[in-house]
């Protein structure tokens, strides 16, 4: 029987050591690797054209009564950021007379969310807008879909139908890779930066890892280190692992978070550990009432909008445009942002952040 | 004198002898011994809240789910229920709610479903393990629909919030950086209530027997039926102070709060020793095997191996799981 | 004895007929309710959707019958591709990538055999553990970010899990069918043979039903178990192969809340929780109900916000329906 414990007990331990050894180091890196890069040219299947716009698909007709699914690889049921999203789709669907259903996954999953879109095209709806979270996995549902006929635009998250290569009407959204670069030197230029990181609550969202790179580039070029922390949506867990980073790497100071998924366990760290604005630099993307509140006060330097509630609206705005009226989106990527918004013009944005900003 | 002494050294025997804490405790102390010596700046009172406060709101709803185990049921549903009372609360006191109101729909609501789990256990005789896989959707589901998928925060800082969970600044003055909050003064509390409960009432003897042995404690006279459903009343609320205790915290609170605290709470009975067979646990066991991981999980972090990054703590928990109930069962094969 | 009673108790020895009476209502009332519901597109879609996941779901079943919960398959899964991803790209021929990753992934189910049966901890327990640490497994070889495979499509691939195009042309949009629902109704035959036509299949009814009285009659229950562990292991491996051939891409989090979809479509075809009872055509036929539901609920545009009350339930109607249509009294 004792022998049996002890094989047990090694068992576990050498499950434990082989979990240790598989990982890669947590010294600061410069740069770490991120499945797209949105700065080199993406190859593209070059079997079928891939147009710049698209020919008219259907006949337009004005009176048709609508209705389009929207997928997407979040939800404002756990991501506060999604919600100002859903309130412009549904603004938008009141105003034009049409009926929406927004899909999505319950936890951040691209191989769910490709399974809902290819569900969506079994429903046949007279419109899909999706989010082009990773452009190889979702090529093939996309393609489904355009090839039955049915007319795609991606929202919030993509490159445009050239560099994704998949040819949708366009990406209605904001330049990623330029929004954490742009954000990346305005925090290095901060008094006293030092070396800094980026809380990636979503590791593997293409968007989101490219804001990251440019955070990354931007800092090294201004001759300070920075690396990629991943922590989770939900803020208890994330809080608990960026103060444990904190305390292993108390050098560390400037911290750049991807959006009220990343901010608000950010600010709960700094409410626990007492630190003021000054002795640390923050930076974030997209707005929630305590982000506002954040810039406001000046803990937060600056907060890189995209414009969710346009990224909506837009969405289903274009779908019914093109059914109706026959009118097409004239580029690929159609920029909703990125925009800095910070103590100069926080004023106007505060009454609305959460529900329209 | 010597009466007094004597009493009390066979009071002190008989908690260690109450086997089902010693593994646990003996495993706490000498973690965080060698944590102490081998792990950098692991003995401040910072990182100690820290682990303390990693700790709590598992703790809270790990009572409860602890208690359940020893009656021998499961409830996967009290993620959900922490949802549903972080909303009712949340929406109670904010624009100036009542708090007394906001307290009682947090406590109540959820211990109304989770009554409700014991009452379709009992009509259904289906296992409580399937039939709370079935609410957890069902609870989250409706409270979706309910809230429309809205996620509720404020900036308020109210009174109340800091009562239950503000900071707690007469531990925090002794150190700076020190990040002690109320909750813990509610967490102990809960865990003196719960383990008098457990240990000196009939409720408790009853919790013990349905756990061990049902036929055996209907025979004696014990409600098999209402010790259950009541056992499940008490995780509900348990779950529903924890959304308290969140939404106090981080003052937002969302559709998906929870999913996934019910595994920690039953790894956090269970590393204290509760058996999942029923019939043999305790309170200060449940509370023991929350620090334990909080404590084995900020210890590694810290340790800052070059192999287990700040975001893997996931497999130190599911080793320590492992390890401790191993070491359970080997303390209890001793004693 | 009346007409009903005697149903009752052939019911019994059919669980998974009971099962089918559920799925054959659920089909009939989307068939009714939900547009397009009856093409082959939508069909094929929850066909080769549930494939995936059902192959877990056949593993999970044979062990559930004899008597254990594995809940570490969706770490397991997790595991299986990035191994595959990082050997395929690391320059490993495509075909030794597929069989390393199944042989870890078997491996890693004998350790949860091994565990749970010399320590005497209940498997729930073990496996949550293991669950947790697999995935730290997962987490650590793939370093935290996603891998995927950018090359040229291989031919394996394509015997994994390519598009049965001839079929498929035959509907507009051409349908989503998939050779993994082949794989799926392969080791569906196969297990299910074993399970009812070998003495090994004996032996792990036996184990479940009455360890007791199956030690006493010289059954070897723990290597049952530990070879039982281990096929759920190489079954959630395979399943992963076939999902990495069609989706060539796994993030850190991939598989998380398997386990439990996978209990849930065994309890809905009659598996019981106890051990000892319970069919594959039963949990195969589970799996497809539950992935119906998802397709049939899109379909039906019922906001996002319903689903998941709606699959809880289902998964309580659909037991309390099994337990009262087979109970022997």
């Amino acid at each position: 029987m004792k022998t049996y414990h002890w094989l047990a007990a090694s068992v576990t331990i050498l499950a434990l050591v082989i979990t240790a050894c598989g990982g890669p180091p947590a010294t600061v890196e410069v740069t770490r690797e991120v499945p797209v890069e949105i700065t080199k040219e993406v190859p593209v299947e070059v079997t079928r054209e891939v147009q710049v716009t698209v020919e008219v698909p259907v006949t337009p007709q004005p009176e048709a009564e609508l209705e389009f699914i929207l997928v997407q690889h979040a939800l404002c049921a756990w991501d506060s950021f999604w919600c100002t999203v859903e309130q412009g789709i549904q603004d938008a669907a009141q105003q034009m007379g049409v009926k929406v259903t927004v899909l999505g996954p319950d936890a951040f999953d691209l191989e769910k969310t490709a399974a809902l879109i290819d569900q969506a095209v079994a429903g046949r709806p007279d419109g899909i807008a999706l989010t082009v979270t990773d452009p190889v996995l979702f090529k093939e549902p996309i393609m489904r879909a355009i090839d039955a006929g049915i007319p795609v635009l991606a929202y919030n998250a993509g490159a445009g139908p050239i560099k994704d290569g998949i040819p949708y009407m366009t990406y209605l959204g904001q330049d990623e890779y330029q929004g954490g670069y742009l954000g990346g030197l305005r925090l290095a230029a901060a008094p006293g930066a030092k070396a800094g990181v980026c809380l990636n609550h979503q590791v593997g969202h293409a968007g989101l890892d490219a804001r990251c790179q440019g955070f990354l580039d931007a800092l090294k070029e201004k001759g300070q280190t920075a690396e990629v922390l991943a922590i989770t949506n939900d803020p208890a867990e994330s809080q608990t692992i960026i103060s444990d980073f904190h305390t292993a790497n108390p050098d560390v100071n400037v911290f750049l978070t991807l959006g009220p998924n990343g901010a608000n366990p950010f600010y709960a760290f700094l409410e626990a550990e007492g630190l003021a604005p000054g002795e640390v630099w923050h930076g974030t993307f997209d707005l929630s009432p305590e982000i506002v509140n954040g810039i406001d006060t000046g803990v937060t330097q600056f907060a890189v909008d995209q414009q969710p509630f346009l990224q909506g609206y837009g969405a289903v705005m274009l779908l019914t445009l093109l059914r109706r009226q026959g009118i097409v989106p004239a580029l690929p990527v159609t920029p909703t942002g990125p925009g800095f918004v910070d103590k100069s013009n926080i004023g106007i944005v505060k009454q609305l952040a959460g529900q329209y900003r | 004198m010597f009466k007094a002494a004597s009493r009390r050294r066979s009071a002190t025997r008989q908690l260690l002898g109450e086997s089902s804490i010693t593994g646990p405790l003996m495993t706490l102390i000498v973690v965080f011994i060698l944590c102490s010596v081998f792990v950098p700046n692991f003995l401040s009172l910072r990182s100690v809240s820290g682990i303390v406060n990693a700790a709590t709101l598992t703790s809270v709803i790990a009572i409860g789910v602890g208690l359940l185990m020893i009656s021998g049921e499961f409830d996967l549903s009290v993620g959900a229920l922490v949802a549903v009372g972080g909303y009712l609360y949340a929406f109670n006191t904010m624009n100036g709610g009542s708090p007394v109101l906001a307290v009682l729909l947090a406590l109540g609501v959820p211990a109304a479903l989770g009554a409700l789990n014991g009452l379709i256990l009992i009509w259904t005789k289906i296992p409580s393990f399937i039939v709370t896989l079935g609410t957890r959707s069902i609870y989250r589901g409706a409270l979706w629909v309910l809230s429309t998928g809205a996620l509720v925060q404020t900036l308020e800082d109210l009174t109340i919030y800091g009562i239950f969970n503000g900071r707690l600044d007469l531990l925090n003055s002794l150190s700076p950086g020190a990040n002690f909050r109320t909750s813990l003064v509610w967490l102990v509390g809960l865990v003196v209530v719960f383990n008098f409960v457990l240990t000196r009432t009939r409720y408790g003897n009853h919790v013990f027997a349905v756990g061990g042995n049902p036929g055996a404690a209907q025979a004696q006279g014990a409600n098999v039926n209402r010790t259950k459903v009541l056992t499940f009343l008490i995780a509900g609320a348990l779950a529903g102070f924890t959304g308290v205790i969140l939404f106090s915290q981080y003052k937002s609170v969302r559709v998906t709060t929870g999913a996934g605290m019910e595994l920690d709470a039953i790894a956090a009975a269970v590393v204290g020793g509760a058996l999942l067979s029923g019939g043999s646990g305790s309170i200060w066991g449940t509370l023991i095997g929350g620090l334990l991981i909080s404590t084995l999980r900020t210890g590694v972090v810290l340790l800052d191996l070059p192999f287990i990054p700040a975001d893997n703590f996931e497999a130190v928990v599911g080793a320590t799981i492992v390890g401790a109930t191993l070491l359970n069962e080997w303390v209890r094969r001793r004693t | 004895m009346t007409v009903v009673t005697r149903l009752r108790y052939q019911l019994a020895d059919f669980s998974e007929v009971v099962a089918l009476i559920s799925f054959v209502a659920v089909f009939l009332f989307f068939t009714i309710a939900a547009k397009n519901f009856l093409t082959l597109f939508a069909i094929s879609n929850v066909l080769t959707f549930a494939s995936i996941t059902g192959i877990v779901v056949i593993g999970v079943a044979v062990l559930m019958i004899s008597g254990e919960f594995d809940l570490s398959v969706g770490s397991t899964f997790a595991v299986a591709s990035y191994v595959l991803a990082l050997s395929i790209n690391a320059g490993v021929a495509p075909v030794a990538a597929l069989l390393l990753a199944l042989l870890i992934c078997t491996g890693l189910g004998a350790i949860n055999g091994l565990i749970v049966t010399t320590s005497g901890i209940p498997s729930f327990i073990a496996t949550l553990g293991t669950m947790l640490a697999y995935r730290g497994i997962a987490r650590a070889i793939g370093g935290g970010v996603f891998a995927s495979y950018k090359g040229e499509r291989l031919l394996l691939f394509d015997v994994l899990n390519g598009p049965m195009d001839i079929v498929n042309r035959l509907s507009d949009p051409p349908a989503n069918l998939r050779v993994s629902i082949i794989w799926f109704l392969v080791v569906a035959v196969v297990m299910s043979w074993l399970l009812t036509r070998t003495r090994y299949g004996n032996w792990v009814f036996a184990t479940g039903g009455n360890p007791g009285a199956a030690l006493a009659q010289g059954v070897a229950t723990r290597r049952i178990k530990v070879i039982n562990f281990a096929l759920t292991g190489l079954l959630a491996g395979l399943a992963s192969m076939l999902q990495f051939a069609h989706r060539a891409s796994v993030d850190p989090l991939r598989g998380e809340g398997m386990e439990l979809i996978a209990v849930a479509a065994c309890v809905i075809g009659g598996v019981r929780l106890a051990g000892g009872y319970g069919t594959i055509a039963g949990a195969c036929i589970g799996m497809l109900l539950l992935q119906m539901l998802e397709q049939g609920l899109v379909l039906m545009r019922v906001p996002v916000q319903v689903f998941q009350a709606a699959a809880g339930l289902i998964l309580i109607i659909a037991v309390v329906s099994n337990l009262n249509l087979s109970r022997q009294e």
